[in-house]
């Protein structure tokens, strides 16, 4: 991750952080000044990176971990803010983006437990994504996207992860087992039911949308 | 890579793509999320005065100074910054004790009466005969006891408290988009809130700090026709640029 605290940094150098332009870099230098903690400034400009980076990520883990485009604003926010929260305690005994991905795995999978209450998982939201390029390809995405999230939704909570940090997100076996808090073994043999469980799935449902 | 890991690797690439966010909810996330980290800070910083404690003081020693004080104590609170409360987030409950001492030629903001008349739960009347906006005396020396409230009525008169200053201060600080996320906040949390009109206003200077557009303006002339004697009048009409000759009751929006 990149580092703003260069050499020199102090206390007495606010002006690297408020020259940030951004308002999230503003309210969190604010926060920062009002606490008076110097400490927590260079977490805010860390943090601002710590956003940049990953924000693609954890949008498209909590989407392929089942939170619903409704509700996908407020799950993106809870994992930052649970991030903010806990930056202090972050030692770096894994990467930013596996303890990243783990609170979102945590989070999304509080957000499935609130729907399965309410009584069912959201339909599928045919309008989304926004973000498409074109109309042919944006057909094409919506309609692998239809049948992977349904694949997804098949799967169990802990295959489900795992294999969406693998087959979506691309990390590595070592990387997932950190992510989720389980032996790199576990992460295999969930790999290995899901890639299975695939195969089942699109000789059923898969007509129309293989490539 | 056999044919199907090949099929497996393009279907989730389209997957992928599909679900890749646009550049406008990375931007309205950040924006929202700066408002909370912002709220946070704010939530915990600014600790609530104890009004059991300052009504005896009040009737012992007359509400004029009793109002001048408690705002000091807020206004003190907001001008110095919090650094008595570094710490805060590791005691967020510790009872302690703030002395504040104002500069004499320190002004306060018509905003600050009607938050401490809200902190302090003071009707309209005792507030309009305690305090002369534009005075400037010399602000006693003032001492108040900082201690969480165990009442949930005044927790939540606090929280809106808080969250209102805070989109007040995005306001005046330009930036009229977080403001406006700190006010929707405002009104998923507290619907019935108690400064609704402090509210309103708010929104209205940030409407039309943001664009300048009838729809704004016509907002802000409806503000000014259902509250015309309000502290904020001002500072709408100016914000809005609004002439007081042409406030009119036939505007458009004037169902405010």
């Amino acid at each position: 991750m990149k580092d703003f605290e260069g050499p020199g940094h102090s206390c007495s150098e606010p002006g690297d952080v408020t020259q940030l332009p951004t308002p999230m870099a503003e309210s969190i230098q604010e926060s920062n000044l009002d606490r008076g903690q110097c400490a927590h400034a260079h977490e805010s400009v860390e943090f601002d990176v710590l956003y940049d980076e990953h924000f693609g990520l954890i949008w498209r883990m909590l989407r392929a971990l089942g939170v619903a485009a409704s509700a996908i604003d407020d799950a993106v926010q809870d994992v930052f803010m649970a991030a903010y929260r806990q930056l202090s305690g972050f030692e770096a005994r894994s990467s930013a983006t596996t303890w990243l991905c783990g609170i979102a795995c945590n989070v999304a999978s509080n957000y499935r437990r609130r729907e399965h209450r309410k009584g069912g998982l959201l339909p599928l939201d045919p309008s989304w994504p926004e973000s498409a390029p074109g109309p042919l390809d944006q057909l094409e995405q919506t309609q692998a996207w239809a049948v992977v999230s349904r694949f997804l939704d098949s799967l169990d909570e802990g295959k489900r992860a795992a294999y969406v940090l693998s087959r979506i997100e691309g990390m590595s076996a070592p990387e997932i087992a950190k992510a989720l808090g389980i032996p790199t073994n576990t992460v295999y043999s969930r790999l290995h039911a899901a890639h299975g469980a695939l195969q089942k799935f699109l000789s059923v449902n898969g007509q129309g949308v293989l490539p | 890579m056999n044919d199907f890991s090949s099929l497996e690797f393009e279907l989730m690439a389209r997957a992928r793509n599909a679900i890749e966010p646009a550049a406008s909810d990375r931007a309205r996330l950040r924006e929202q999320l700066a408002a909370k980290i912002a709220l946070l800070s704010t939530a915990a910083a600014i600790p609530t005065v104890s009004v059991s404690k300052v009504r005896p003081l009040r009737h012992l020693l007359g509400s004029h100074f009793v109002a001048l004080s408690a705002a000091a104590v807020i206004a003190g609170t907001v001008s110095f910054g919090a650094g008595y409360y570094a710490g805060f987030r590791a005691r967020p409950f510790v009872t302690n004790t703030v002395s504040v001492t104002l500069p004499d030629s320190t002004v306060l903001p018509p905003s600050v009466h009607s938050l401490v008349a809200a902190e302090n739960k003071l009707d309209s009347a005792s507030l309009a005969s305690s305090s002369e906006w534009g005075h400037s005396g010399t602000r006693p020396k003032v001492t108040a006891s900082a201690a969480p409230s165990a009442n949930a009525a005044e927790n939540s008169l606090s929280e809106e408290l808080d969250l209102l200053r805070r989109a007040e201060r995005t306001i005046r600080a330009g930036n009229s988009l977080v403001a406006l996320g700190l006010l929707r906040d405002l009104d998923q949390r507290f619907p019935k809130g108690q400064l609704l009109e402090e509210r309103t206003a708010a929104r209205v200077m940030a409407n039309c700090q943001l664009a300048d557009t009838d729809t704004a303006r016509a907002q802000g002339n409806a503000y000014l026709i259902a509250h015309s004697q309000s502290v904020y009048a001002d500072r709408v009409r100016s914000i809005c640029q609004l002439d007081s000759a042409k406030v009119t009751k036939d505007s458009p929006a004037s169902g405010d």
